[in-house]
């Protein structure tokens, strides 16, 4: 019976999470589209107007990165889907809601991170792999393996930015809210401006750990919200 | 007869300020509950205790045998709970609302849901945020309603609504609370439509319980005289006897919840002329006022 009801539950929190994102989840994707276009056309148009001699001067000399415009993507989606998933929750009292509903708020709360952080994968996940595709259409696999190292940062920015959002709005304090602005800043910053390819990869075993924390940390302000949501 | 809300001496401040200051009230199995109080009694601050959404500074608070600020899944699916000011998922549709509660309650029943909602007459597909706040109280308190809940909890049900509907959201409570025989606790501001609808009352006052009755004790106990003005009569004071004094033209008006023996006798020692005495009728307005206060 208690299976049952948790079966349920999941299915009606998924059925929420569902209409939020159904349409405005798209628009990440849809941005990632444009952004791929871009990166193939631009090698393309480099190795077709000058050959190919051109483009690897591009990419080894002047460290030029055809997919450049893909820098800020995941960071914007990340702040996107968690603002399309928490702001209709949090606002206006309407976390209420959420706590009053019979099911685990730890849990559901997970359910609805891990919907998000799941969009999120595929998203990276489908940068990551297209753009290597594309590079290794115009130049060696070494390249394009080095394409994804360099993506790489940038895609866990994009986590570290859905957490800090999905923090700042579930938290009820204006200065916690800054804080977790400020933090989240810092590290987004620091992931995205690496410049040349390959930059951070060192670092990247480290950063993963800081985002797992950031996710880890929503728990404890859900638990504060709730106690002195008034 | 069971109880299912519990409340001991509880305490809660605000900033320093003290919103509840040794409230403690019992809501039992069947019946409708008031929990009456001028804005600013500690009514929201106590249902915000009651689900959780506070933890007391002070006291116990008990729903459904659970500490409050601990309600566990399963008692909160027996809880059927409508926000202050109407709050629900403003970015659902009415058919989306309904579809989402359903998952969460086992014993669910749409039909009590449709009923109310086609009254309305706007599509299912219509957005809650495109609805009027009468149109909105309609559908929130059908979805309270199609969980069967064993606990209905409405805080400031009133907020808003015209008489229209808040006669209609009053009639259809009433009449769902006679055929599942749901308790139900509920708040309001507003006194006057909820004379018929009460069986117990507790008016609540700087965070303490004022006065608690069942239906009926309270106008029987509760009565007003007037009588002749005179420079005696306006130096009156509340007493234990004369529970409000209050003067306007020619008459000094009092109340009290003694009988009128005790009361005459309270003013005559305080050497008041009882001249053109007489006893006025109190409505259920005017008696909450009276108790409580206008200012």
């Amino acid at each position: 019976m208690k299976n049952m009801h948790a079966t349920q539950a999941v299915r009606g929190l998924l059925y929420k999470e569902w209409i939020k994102l159904r349409y405005l989840g798209l628009v990440p994707f849809a941005l990632l589209l444009v952004g791929l276009g871009d990166s193939f056309y631009d090698m393309h148009g480099m190795k077709s107007a000058n050959g190919g001699l051109s483009l690897w001067n591009a990419v080894i000399f002047r460290s030029h990165m055809p997919f450049e415009p893909m820098r800020y993507l995941p960071l914007f989606s990340g702040v996107w889907l968690a603002a399309v998933q928490f702001v209709p929750e949090c606002f206006n009292r309407r976390l209420r809601l959420f706590f009053h509903l019979p099911v685990n708020e730890h849990k559901a709360l997970f359910l609805i991170l891990g919907l998000g952080a799941g969009l999120l994968s595929a998203l990276v996940g489908i940068l990551c792999l297209a753009q290597a595709c594309i590079t290794s259409l115009f130049m060696p696999a070494e390249a394009a393996r080095l394409s994804i190292l360099t993506l790489a940062p940038w895609c866990l920015a994009g986590f570290i930015a859905y957490a800090a959002t999905a923090l700042i709005l579930i938290e009820t304090s204006p200065v916690r809210r800054l804080w977790h602005g400020g933090a989240g800043t810092v590290f987004v910053l620091a992931l995205v401006d690496a410049r040349g390819y390959g930059s951070h990869i060192d670092g990247l075993p480290w950063f993963g750990l800081i985002a797992a924390l950031w996710f880890a940390t929503i728990s404890n302000v859900l638990d504060r919200a709730k106690r002195g949501s008034s | 007869m069971a109880t299912l809300v519990e409340c001991d001496q509880l305490r809660h401040s605000y900033a320093g300020k003290q919103v509840l200051d040794g409230l403690s009230f019992q809501v039992r199995k069947g019946g409708i509950y008031g929990l009456l109080g001028k804005n600013g009694a500690g009514k929201t601050t106590t249902i915000n205790i009651l689900m959780g959404f506070l933890e007391p500074s002070g006291g116990r608070c008990r729903v459904l045998g659970d500490p409050s600020h601990r309600l566990r899944p399963e008692t909160r699916r027996k809880i059927g709970l409508l926000h202050e000011g109407f709050t629900q998922h403003d970015f659902m549709t009415i058919a989306e609302l309904e579809k989402f509660y359903r998952h969460f309650y086992p014993h669910w029943r749409p039909e009590v849901f449709t009923q109310l909602v086609q009254k309305l007459q706007v599509p299912a597909s219509r957005r809650l945020s495109r609805l009027s706040f009468g149109q909105r109280s309609q559908v929130c308190l059908g979805l309270v309603m199609a969980q069967l809940p064993e606990l209905m909890i409405l805080d400031d049900y009133s907020m808003g609504l015209d008489a229209g509907y808040r006669r209609l959201l009053l009639d259809y409570l009433h009449a769902y609370a006679q055929e599942h025989g749901t308790t139900i606790l509920l708040t309001s501001h507003v006194v006057q439509d909820l004379e018929r609808l009460m069986d117990h009352m507790f008016i609540i006052q700087n965070g303490r319980l004022l006065y608690s009755a069942e239906r009926g004790r309270f106008f029987e106990s509760f009565r007003q005289w007037r009588f002749q003005r005179s420079p005696q009569s306006d130096r009156l004071e509340k007493t234990d006897v004369l529970t409000s004094v209050e003067h306007i033209g020619k008459h000094s008006i009092v109340c009290s919840f003694h009988d009128e023996a005790q009361v005459r006798q309270a003013l005559l020692q305080k050497d008041a002329a009882l001249e053109d005495w007489q006893e006025i009728p109190l409505g259920f307005e005017d008696a909450f006022l009276n108790l409580t206060g206008k200012y």
